[in-house]
């Protein structure tokens, strides 16, 4: 699973009829120190309905179509919980 | 997935046959403010999207789970034709008027 910040939302109505959730989100790709790591990547948000400026983990590849169940959807990227804090494990 | 911008067509006249019929787009991929990062892709298209075109392109076997891709060997498909990107609450893009201006190196 992969660190993100909610950058803002992205509306496609014109869309593959299999691509039923409606929230699209736009991610940043960021690590444990929110430094920005990589490009940003456009995923579902089917369960958190993130806000802007939230810190989410979020899943690639076919673990985002595994997480959206069946039946299932043509979704590289998808949001599966909203971070409530870090903490780093001493040692 | 990712934002891209449709630069062409890729036609291909020998292929493999489960692919008869289906589009092919040459996609660059951008940012939200519109600049190009340099990748392109080769990317199936069901939507009927045209050149300029900004789209959502999922890759990987992601590409297959519609009715029209499931038995085709393709990684990367048209998922939609984006209407609006909203960043940070400021509108992004539009499709009507395009990427919004911006200090991120966007171009027209």
């Amino acid at each position: 699973m992969n660190l993100g910040v909610v950058q803002g939302v992205v509306v496609a109505e014109t869309r593959v009829v299999e691509l039923t959730e409606r929230r699209l989100v736009l991610i940043q790709p960021v690590d444990e120190s929110g430094a920005e790591q990589g490009r940003e990547v456009v995923a579902l948000d089917p369960i958190v309905s993130a806000a802007e400026g939230s810190l989410v983990w979020f899943v690639n590849g076919s673990d985002a179509t595994d997480a959206l169940g069946e039946p299932f959807q043509p979704a590289d990227a998808a949001v599966v919980g909203l971070v409530s804090s870090i903490r780093e494990a001493p040692g | 997935m990712i934002i891209g911008r449709v630069i062409g067509r890729a036609v291909s006249t020998r292929k493999d046959e489960k692919l008869l019929g289906t589009k092919l787009l040459l996609v660059e991929e951008v940012n939200p403010q519109g600049a190009g990062s340099g990748d392109m892709a080769v990317v199936a298209d069901h939507l009927g999207a045209g050149p300029g075109d900004v789209v959502l392109v999922a890759q990987g076997s992601a590409a297959r789970f519609t009715a029209q891709t499931k038995e085709q060997p393709v990684d990367a498909l048209v998922v939609g034709i984006v209407d609006t990107i909203r960043v940070n609450g400021r509108s992004a893009f539009t499709s009507a008027g395009g990427f919004a201006p911006n200090d991120k190196g966007a171009r027209p």
